[in-house]
């Protein structure tokens, strides 16, 4: 057949109309699916009328305990709702934290790395405190001192206003967050924990588990250009410390918002070996908590990617292991929770359970007792 | 016989970390190129002080020294007959960095 010049302008009208119809029905679905999202969110913070401001705001209020030991579940509820509202609801949104009367320092750090990133998505980039004389004591300190209130942009007059005095030697290193292996950042944490007194036993073993968390989250945490729940990569991480000298104890938690563990585990070079340890215990279909273990436990052969992957083992884990203290290492990764606990003078012991709800990242925390030292 | 030292600390960081040029200005890429690899190709001996730095990042020795086999085409053997690690008698993070040292440089194998 002939291709005439009528016959080619009638096949760009009809394919330029297809191509129309077809933007419509994505854009038609988009909009029904932002609306379900819009209802959910409204319902997870209703609009109601705030005393603090004036007006009426969507509310999301906190559960009393935000802790992930001991409420696991409502403190990740309550962080994945507050995810949901602030990427689906427009306008003004109040969290209510009044009613929190008890807040862990991983929560602490899951609620302002939440709040961190909500602020770096926001439109104009700027969260305000309100209502904040009617929070509890205790909890207003800690977040204050995990630099909460700097986060949120609240002038120096309204902080000063506020008592943070506090009745236990307890302290908290200002959160910092970044993107990349900042050994700086590492060093920093270590001067502020010797700063409050700790006695540190082994400095170097510290800086290797907190520099090897960073590559991590640089190699493995935020690969494929995908993220849990979200649209724009922040591919950050956030790090603090809570320091108690009387106890000559610390804690060092670290968290990224990226994939997590078991989501990232099948893509590797070594998965080979994960696979084959997994069978050499038996367990065809791992769960998350036991992919975290595999991550940890399973040798390298030396083929493929056998040089990638060992951080984990060598200096995350490492720090405890080779430590001659009171040392405890946890990891949150998806569904799943890993737990090696390390007594001076005995080999550690690991065990691993699944997660109620979904953490959506990675979240590390080493506890140090450098009293047996 | 000519030898070439490098102290980590002074000559390159004391916050030595991560792997590749995206990980940070002091990677172990970065050191290996910089620093190793011109002192292996010129010198009979390469010293390097390990003494002064926070930490080493697994990802940082085994990009480092490691990479020098799978990178850069040198043979194990070639670098351990090189290569002398300092201080000799080190506490015992610095011998663990030496165990590990040695371990990646042996484990490791040419790309391609």
């Amino acid at each position: 057949m002939k291709k005439t010049d009528r016959w080619k302008r009638e096949r760009l009208d009809i394919n330029r109309e297809k191509r129309r119809v077809r933007r419509i029905i994505v854009l038609k679905r988009r909009q029904r699916i932002h609306t379900q999202h819009w209802i959910h969110a409204s319902s997870i913070a209703p609009l109601e009328h705030c005393d603090a401001l004036r007006r009426s705001v969507h509310r999301l209020s906190s559960p009393p305990t935000l802790d992930l030991r001991h409420n696991y579940r409502h403190s990740i509820t309550f962080f994945q709702d507050l995810r949901k509202v602030t990427q689906t609801l427009r306008g003004h949104l109040y969290i209510d934290m009044t009613s929190c009367c008890h807040i862990s320092p991983a929560a602490a750090l899951l609620l302002v790395a939440e709040l961190d990133r909500w602020r770096e998505h926001s439109r104009n980039g700027r969260l305000s405190p309100v209502d904040t004389e009617n929070w509890d004591p205790q909890v207003r300190r800690q977040l204050h001192q995990l630099g909460f209130f700097d986060l949120l942009g609240a002038k120096p007059e309204e902080l000063e206003k506020l008592n943070h005095d506090s009745d236990t030697n307890v302290a908290y290193m200002k959160m910092c967050r970044g993107h990349a292996s900042e050994g700086t950042a590492a060093r920093e944490l270590r001067l502020w924990l010797e700063s409050c007194g700790i006695e540190i036993s082994d400095t170097a073993a510290l800086y290797d588990g907190l520099v090897e968390a960073m590559t991590n989250v640089e190699h493995h945490a935020y690969r494929r250009g995908r993220q849990s729940g979200n649209r724009k990569p922040t591919g950050r991480w956030w790090m603090t410390a809570v320091a108690d000298p009387t106890a000559n104890s610390f804690r060092v938690l670290f968290l990224d918002h990226g994939l997590g563990i078991p989501t990232t585990l099948p893509s590797k070079g070594y998965w080979n070996d994960i696979k084959g340890w997994l069978q050499g215990i038996g367990i065809g279909r791992a769960d998350h908590a036991t992919l975290i273990k595999a991550a940890i436990e399973a040798k390298r052969s030396r083929t493929g990617s056998s040089h990638r992957g060992n951080g984990l083992k060598e200096d995350i884990q490492g720090y405890i292991e080779d430590h001659n203290a009171d040392g405890r290492l946890r990891i949150y990764s998806n569904y799943g929770c890993y737990e090696y606990h390390k007594r001076p003078g005995t080999s550690g012991k690991s065990k691993c359970r699944g997660l109620p709800k979904f953490l959506g990242g990675t979240f590390l925390e080493w506890t140090i007792h450098e009293t047996a030292t | 016989m000519n030898s070439k030292y490098i102290n980590i600390a002074k000559d390159f960081s004391v916050v030595p970390a991560g792997r590749f040029n995206e990980d940070g200005p002091f990677n172990g890429t970065t050191f290996r190129q910089r620093f190793l690899l011109p002192a292996f190709r010129h010198y009979q001996v390469v010293q390097v002080d390990l003494e002064g730095t926070e930490g080493f990042g697994s990802s940082f020795l085994e990009e480092a020294f490691g990479g020098l086999v799978r990178e850069e085409g040198l043979t194990s053997q070639e670098i351990l007959d090189k290569l002398t690690l300092l201080p000799k008698s080190g506490s015992g993070r610095i011998e663990r960095y030496k165990r590990l040292i040695a371990r990646y440089i042996m484990e490791a194998r040419p790309n391609g």
